[in-house]
């Protein structure tokens, strides 16, 4: 039992209407993984579990053998799929409130990061554009040293340049000893660099593997039995 | 982690109304000084328009408190800020208190920001009027110790805490309670505070009903009678004095009431928040 996450049975429902269905999912340290379903399958759902900002209706939601809290929010470093950031604030500010509240968060080399892509301190939150903005974001999320890394949707909505430095800037700074979790329905964008694949598809997983069997099996790319698995008819 | 989140919402509040008080307590000292030299006849505008831009400010005060209130609660957990605030490695609870204390300080602050500009506009009138030897003779006469009255003072700002803290922690359980509803969330957190309002003033008659019955027969009466000696510095010392036990135990059981009102709403709060989050 050395899963970083663990999930069994989970299910959870807006009203009336399922977000995911008896999911069960183990993941080990160490790996990136690609969280993959169409819009709607249930991909953010399952990260905000993971973060503690749900609560499911069943089954059982752990990471690193405890149910999410004070501790497991001291080890993920999380990238929401939107703007998180108080736009009152100025870089250093929002600098100061990771170091004041992560023992992982590594300032320099978030100032570092923040100087290579001409973001000054002084710079207010709310005069930065959307893509400055989430760069920003995604410079703070990579800053830390986290056991577990959880990315929603980190190259939706960017032209490719940006995906390039967004997938350039979590290798390079991730923690290699925890895990990566990003979702995505841009498969060829990351394919290259994921270790697994969780396909979900109205709120179930329905394949998780290794890239390298799934390529073995199918003889095709990730990529393309994605496309071959949600095609619209 | 609890002081700074503290320290984070106390910033916010303190960068909007650190300018605000500024601006008051200037306004108030300028109109102080203009004012008791003012002839109002030949002065123009200017009195007049400094004295309503003073209005103007304390008016801001209060109606930025009750805004502020509303909106850390709402863009600081609720809406897309809670993505980072609800997964900092610190208790719900915390959040809430964090919060809830922030504005407290600014309430608080307020009110003595108002009373002080009140001093400092009214202070040069004050003190040529003679009112003050007035208060200072009528505290002589009243046979009724420093201690006491500090003690009247204190069981009453105690009560003042207790009141703000229990209106802000409606406030913020109302927003939890809009919170849970799927759609027009803030709609139903206008109607939850309100009928929150009508349950609190239903409970507070009949708890007002309750405590009277413990007051003794006639004592309304006599104090009534009692304020108009006062007035003219002829009192009966010993039904005074017998009414600063009453006043300050009245003021205690009330902010006592208070607070626990204050605990209970943080509490359903805490476990909306906990259980119930959804933050889209």
């Amino acid at each position: 039992m050395n899963e970083l996450v663990h999930l069994s049975g989970v299910t959870k429902a807006y009203g009336r209407q399922p977000a995911l269905l008896d999911v069960s999912l183990d993941l080990q340290p160490g790996r990136i993984v690609g969280l993959l379903g169409p819009n709607g399958a249930g991909k953010t759902t399952l990260i905000k579990l993971l973060n503690g900002l749900l609560q499911p209706d069943a089954g059982v939601v752990e990471i690193d053998g405890t149910a999410p809290g004070v501790y497991t929010k001291a080890i993920v470093s999380y990238l929401p799929d939107r703007p998180y950031l108080a736009e009152w604030m100025k870089v250093s500010q929002v600098l100061d409130l990771f170091q004041d509240f992560y023992a992982d968060f590594d300032r320099a080399r978030a100032e570092a990061m923040c100087g290579s892509l001409h973001i000054a301190p002084t710079m207010k939150i709310k005069t930065m554009s959307k893509g400055t903005l989430e760069k920003m974001q995604l410079v703070l999320v990579m800053s830390r040293r986290a056991m577990l890394y959880l990315l929603d949707e980190p190259i939706a909505g960017v032209d490719p340049a940006a995906r390039d430095y967004i997938m350039d800037t979590i290798l390079s700074n991730y923690n290699p000893e925890g895990t990566v979790l990003i979702s995505t329905h841009l498969i060829a964008d990351v394919e290259q660099v994921l270790d697994e694949a969780v396909f979900l598809q109205e709120g179930r997983v329905v394949l998780h593997d290794t890239v390298d069997n799934i390529r073995e099996r199918e003889g095709k790319s990730v990529d393309e039995v994605f496309r071959a698995m949600f095609r619209m008819v | 982690m609890f002081g700074k989140l503290c320290k984070l919402e106390l910033r916010y509040m303190m960068r909007n109304f650190l300018p605000l008080w500024g601006v008051a307590l200037a306004l108030a000292l300028v109109n102080g000084l203009l004012l008791p030299a003012t002839d109002w006849e030949d002065s123009g505008l200017l009195p007049g328009l400094l004295l309503l831009v003073l209005v103007c400010v304390m008016i801001a005060m209060v109606v930025l408190c009750v805004v502020l209130i509303v909106q850390r609660f709402y863009h600081g957990l609720l809406k897309n800020e809670g993505y980072l605030m609800f997964t900092l490695p610190v208790k719900t609870g915390s959040l809430i208190l964090s919060k809830g204390l922030a504005a407290l300080v600014a309430m608080v602050g307020s009110a003595l920001v108002g009373a002080l500009a009140f001093l400092l506009l009214m202070g040069e009138v004050l003190l040529g009027s003679g009112i003050t030897g007035v208060f200072y003779n009528l505290y002589l006469a009243s046979g009724i110790s420093a201690g006491a009255w500090a003690a009247i003072l204190a069981s009453g700002f105690l009560y003042l805490l207790a009141s703000v803290a229990f209106g802000i922690q409606t406030i913020y359980l109302a927003q939890a309670v809009g919170h849970m509803a799927s759609s027009h969330r803030v709609g139903v957190s206008v109607l939850a505070y309100i009928g929150l309002a009508m349950v609190l003033s239903i409970l507070g008659d009949l708890a007002s009903s309750v405590l009277t019955a413990f007051i003794p027969d006639g004592f309304l009466v006599e104090a009534t009678v009692e304020v108009e000696t006062l007035a003219e510095a002829v009192i009966e010392v010993e039904t005074l004095a017998e009414a600063v036990p009453l006043l300050t135990g009245g003021m205690l059981v009330e902010a006592a009431l208070q607070i626990v009102g204050t605990v209970i709403f943080f509490l359903i709060t805490r476990y909306i928040l906990d259980t119930r989050l959804n933050l889209e």
